[in-house]
């Protein structure tokens, strides 16, 4: 009986063994056939604007040149295309994601939702690291700091996970600013169009790309996160002025993210050539001038990349400060 | 003037006039093809366009997007099935005029209308440049609210006989909306832990469902479209033409409502399309009743749904706020192209903007003359034999489904909404002030929570918003009295047991929903679905009882004599079941075989196989056809819009051993 098993099942098992040996030979010399690079979000947005000029160019890079197809899967501001990454995505190199940076924290903000670890996540690579900024219309007469925290006024921003939200509770939470958030707005553009018809007067957590058309209309406020403001502008950081330093340490874990804007990821268990080789062409990529030609076009975004075992590294950063600096910031973002 | 000779000077060139072709044309197939929206098109081809010149970009992109709103009725009247979510309320009248072996005729019209349309709102962007930016900034947020409720009270027009049941349906429709993550609070309502449930339920699925697969059932149970109607006639076409021209104040009207609403933010054309269709269903006309086959009942919607693009556009133009989904990714053509909306699109870039109209305007031309002259043989398509189109048909609604997530739950969906909406066609529950209630729930209740934000209560005294709610509850009201005065329509009525049966199971339902959005949801969440609920429970309730009381009253079921045609608004005449369970049963055996053998192969077995149980004579017929099915979705489904399909599970069997 045991034989028979064993005779019947010897065709499958040599089968296996040659598909594992198959398997390390690929290991060895990473090629690429065909790479799909997920998006988080619905067509039309940055992400899939910068994803789809990424698969133009990134298989040239790629050991096999590859062919790069791009696929929107929207859904809970890209957390559920990042758990789908954690759970059923190939991880062979051949399913890359577009998610958003906030990701990375997201467990700690959201641990009911995000029930995941951001470690896990293997990082390829970003596109822009610079600083975010509050920013008000000119008609609001909101034009300093001070101003900015003392009077009562309205906010605009998307939803409680978007980063324009985030950004605004920082500053009010954290430095006891006395405007108010509203929240449901479509986009940045949505936005500023109430900021032009004078419904509300500012918001947060946008970087300068998001309004180049716009820029005269505009007062800059303050920033979050490293390096200077666009233009050499002399602005505050607002973290900085934050008193407490628990707090201070909170805003700071969660301004971590503008230093990796646009990341891509790939699945935990994709074996580390793979890795590797995506990352060195992801950096290759980026210093591409037809690369950079077509993101110029984009928009003025500067491509200010970080490489994938950067981004890991400020990634378990982030996450080994103490649990009650988590809380702090769960409720500064509150 | 001098505009307008530039822009068309810069348009005359080759190779922009054959872009905005091409774009016509791939555009058309993308209407056609239930499941493809110009949305996803318009991603696929932004890419293409970073090469070209920007007039030549335009011209590919607009004339796209321009005409999937004209072909988009050839599966609606022929099946019954929306080729894209602006077809849906063209399915009522469009598809009754098919069964009539009217199908020419409602192409001719809807066609006519199309272009009239499209016309129409390529002018309202002309005119609008110079006054644009001022335009656009006089609108306030609480007078988006106040458009929507008004778009809301159109459910009144499209309640039909039983009035009662029409109101719940839109509220049931709006209490579905509210399924998926929430703007305001951010938490989840009603997904059941499923991620596929956080954006809400797709409406293209949700269209697809409610319309098509009700449609096919009764095909399939009639032998073919037109069942033993008279043959249709190429006259017909120039009938429906002249329908077109003869109620010219309508088409104008539907055309205004369209590029207005177009320019409205968060109002797609799921909504006005709706709202097009009960501003027409207030006046019916000469002719049959709405839902049954009145040629207003097409032209109003059709009109509308084109004129969407140039209003669109207006603020998409103006500040970068694009006015409906796919607008935000056209907003992506113009930063490749370095262009800024805003101040310069009107000024420096004028003449682009002109060319914009100029692509708009030739785009619904060429397609609606492509689509006349391919009238004559889609006619025909009529006296085909069911047991070959329902297969084909479903094919295309169950390939088309699972393209939007590449997930088994859109099988699910799409057969699970089917079987909703075959019991409300049947029941007498009407499917359109479902979808009205579906498409307009979540921006009433962003738009409500914005302005109360911004303001407080007090933007309620604004003037705009005063005189659009006003109108809304004007309407109403009339429409309410007129009900009162016809108390006993006298119409036939759905039997009495599976009635009662579907009322209670609504009010189960509703009061489900009123507990746990009153007990599970933060205050700002569950306001507006409470409210819903509530009306919900008291609408159906009241149905309920009074068809229990009716029923007690005779003792016996009331099987009323047919003495009107069935129709959206009058229950089935005749057993259904059995083509309901046939549709279903198909849907689930293709859903099956794709998750199986992936969606070519399930293609054609599915189609061969399925020919030859419905009724082949011989076997070679339906290889054939299965043959020439599976090639066309490969061409649209893989060339076209190239995508990457799942692994289906029996290569993934055959990958591990």
């Amino acid at each position: 009986m045991l034989a028979m098993i064993f005779r019947v099942s010897r065709g499958p098992l040599l089968l296996v063994a040659g598909l594992v040996l198959a398997m390390c030979a690929q290991a060895q010399a990473v090629e690429f056939q065909t790479i799909t690079i997920k998006v988080g979000y619905g067509p039309g947005g940055g992400y899939d604007q910068t994803s789809r000029l990424i698969a133009r160019h990134l298989g040239r890079f790629l050991p096999g040149h590859p062919d790069i197809v791009v696929q929107n899967v929207p859904g809970g501001g890209s957390l559920k295309l990042t758990k789908m990454v954690l759970g059923s995505e190939p991880a062979d190199g051949s399913v890359i994601a577009s998610v958003s940076e906030a990701m990375s924290y997201a467990p700690v903000l959201d641990p009911q939702n995000a029930n995941f670890d951001p470690l896990a996540l293997q990082w390829i690579g970003s596109l822009v690291n610079e600083p975010a900024y509050c920013m008000t219309s000119k008609g609001s007469g909101i034009d300093t700091m001070d101003k900015f925290l003392q009077s009562d006024f309205l906010v605009g921003a998307t939803g409680k996970s978007s980063v324009t939200y985030i950004f605004a509770a920082l500053v009010k939470n954290g430095l006891k600013a006395k405007f108010k958030i509203v929240t449901g707005f479509d986009g940045t553009a949505d936005i500023e169009l109430a900021m032009q018809r004078g419904e509300i007067a500012g918001m947060c957590g946008v970087s300068s790309y998001n309004t180049s058309g716009s820029r005269d209309a505009l007062n800059l406020i303050g920033t979050f996160g490293s390096g200077p403001a666009v233009g050499g502008e002399k602005l505050e950081r607002f973290s900085d002025k934050i008193e407490d330093i628990k707090v201070r340490e909170a805003a700071t874990l969660i301004e971590t993210t503008l230093q990796f804007h646009h990341p891509l990821v790939v699945p935990p268990g994709t074996p580390k050539e793979t890795v590797e080789a995506l990352r060195k062409g992801y950096m290759e990529m980026v210093k591409d001038p037809a690369f950079l030609a077509d993101i110029g076009k984009l928009s003025e975004m500067a491509v200010n990349a970080t490489s994938g075992e950067d981004i890991s590294r400020l990634v378990s950063q982030q996450l080994k400060v103490g649990p009650d600096v988590f809380e702090t910031a769960r409720n500064l973002v509150k | 003037m001098d505009l307008i000779l530039t822009a068309f000077v810069e348009m005359a060139q080759p190779f922009r006039m054959l872009m905005l072709v091409t774009g016509v044309f791939v555009g058309l197939v993308v209407g056609v093809v239930p499941g493809i929206g110009g949305l996803f098109a318009m991603a696929l081809l932004i890419p293409m366009t970073y090469n070209m010149d920007a007039y030549a970009a335009f011209a590919l992109l607009l004339g796209m997007g321009s005409v999937n709103t004209t072909s988009d009725t050839i599966p609606a009247i022929l099946f019954g099935v929306p080729g894209s979510v602006g077809a849906a309320a063209t399915v009522l009248d469009g598809h009754a005029m098919a069964k009539k072996g009217e199908a020419a005729r409602a192409f001719g019209a809807s066609y006519s209308a199309s272009m009239i349309g499209g016309v129409f709102g390529a002018l309202v962007l002309a005119a609008a440049i110079p006054v644009m930016r001022p335009l656009v900034l006089y609108l306030k947020t609480p007078d988006f609210f106040a458009i929507c409720a008004f778009g809301l009270s159109i459910v009144a027009m499209l309640a039909g006989s039983q009035p009662l049941k029409g109101l719940a349906a839109a509220m049931f429709g709006m209490l579905a909306s509210f399924v998926g993550i929430d703007k305001i609070a951010g938490i989840d309502r009603w997904t059941f832990g499923q991620i596929y449930l956080w954006d809400g339920l797709p409406v293209a699925l949700v269209f697809l469902g409610l319309f098509g697969l009700p449609e096919l059932a009764s095909l399939l149970l009639r032998g073919s479209i037109q069942g033993n109607a008279e043959r249709p006639t190429y006259a017909g076409m120039w009938q429906g033409i002249r329908d077109t021209l003869r109620e010219w104040p309508l088409v104008l009207r539907c055309s205004s409502i369209g590029s207005l609403l177009g320019a409205v933010p968060g109002v797609g054309i799921a909504v006005l399309d709706w709202i097009a269709y009960g501003y027409a269903a207030r006046r019916p006309g000469s002719g049959p009743k709405f839902g049954e086959g009145n040629v207003r009942g097409v032209i109003a919607p059709e009109s509308a749904n084109n004129a969407k693009e140039g209003g669109s556009l207006i603020p998409t133009i103006a500040f970068g706020v694009p006015g409906s989904a796919s607008m935000s990714i056209l907003l992506g053509a113009f930063v490749v192209h370095g262009l800024v909306p805003g101040p310069d699109m009107l000024g420096k870039n004028a003449a682009l903007t002109m060319s914009m109209v100029f692509s708009i305007a030739v785009a619904n031309i060429v397609g609606a003359v492509t689509c006349l002259v391919l009238t004559r043989p889609l006619a025909r398509v009529a006296q085909v034999s069911a047991a070959i189109l329902v297969p084909l048909v479903v094919t295309f609604i169950v390939v088309g489904a699972y393209q939007t997530n590449m997930s088994a739950f859109d099988f699910a969906l799409v057969i699970g909404v089917g079987a909703v909406g075959m019991a409300m066609k049947e029941l007498n529950w009407p499917r359109s002030a479902f979808s009205l209630g579906f498409v307009l729930g979540p921006s009433l209740e962003n738009y409500f929570f914005l302005a109360y934000q911004i303001s407080g209560w007090s933007w309620l005294a604004q003037p705009l918003v005063l005189i659009l709610l006003g109108l809304a509850v004007v309407g109403v009201i009339r429409q309410t009295l007129s009900w009162i005065r016809a108390r006993n329509p006298g119409g036939p009525l759905p039997p009495a047991l599976p009635d009662i049966a579907a009322g209670t199971a609504m009010t189960l339902l509703a009061l489900a929903a009123l507990v746990t959005a009153a007990t599970g949801f933060p205050f700002e969440a569950a306001i507006f679905p409470i409210i819903t609920a509530g009306l919900l429970l008291a609408f159906s309730l009241v149905t309920t009882v009074r068809t229990t009381l009716r029923w007690r009253r005779r003792g016996m079921p009331s099987a009323s004599a047919p003495d009107m045609a069935p129709g959206e608004w009058s229950p089935a005449s005749e057993p259904t079941m059995r083509g309901n369970l046939a549709i279903i049963g198909l849907c689930l055996a293709l859903a099956l075989l794709i998750l199986l053998v992936g969606h070519l192969a399930a293609t054609f077995i599915f189609v061969a196989g399925s020919i030859m149980v419905l009724g082949a004579k011989s076997w070679r017929p339906p290889l054939v056809i299965a043959a020439a099915a599976t090639a066309f979705v490969y061409s649209v489904f893989d060339m076209l819009a190239s995508q990457p399909w799942p692994t289906p599970w029996l290569a993934g069997i055959g990958r591990i051993f």
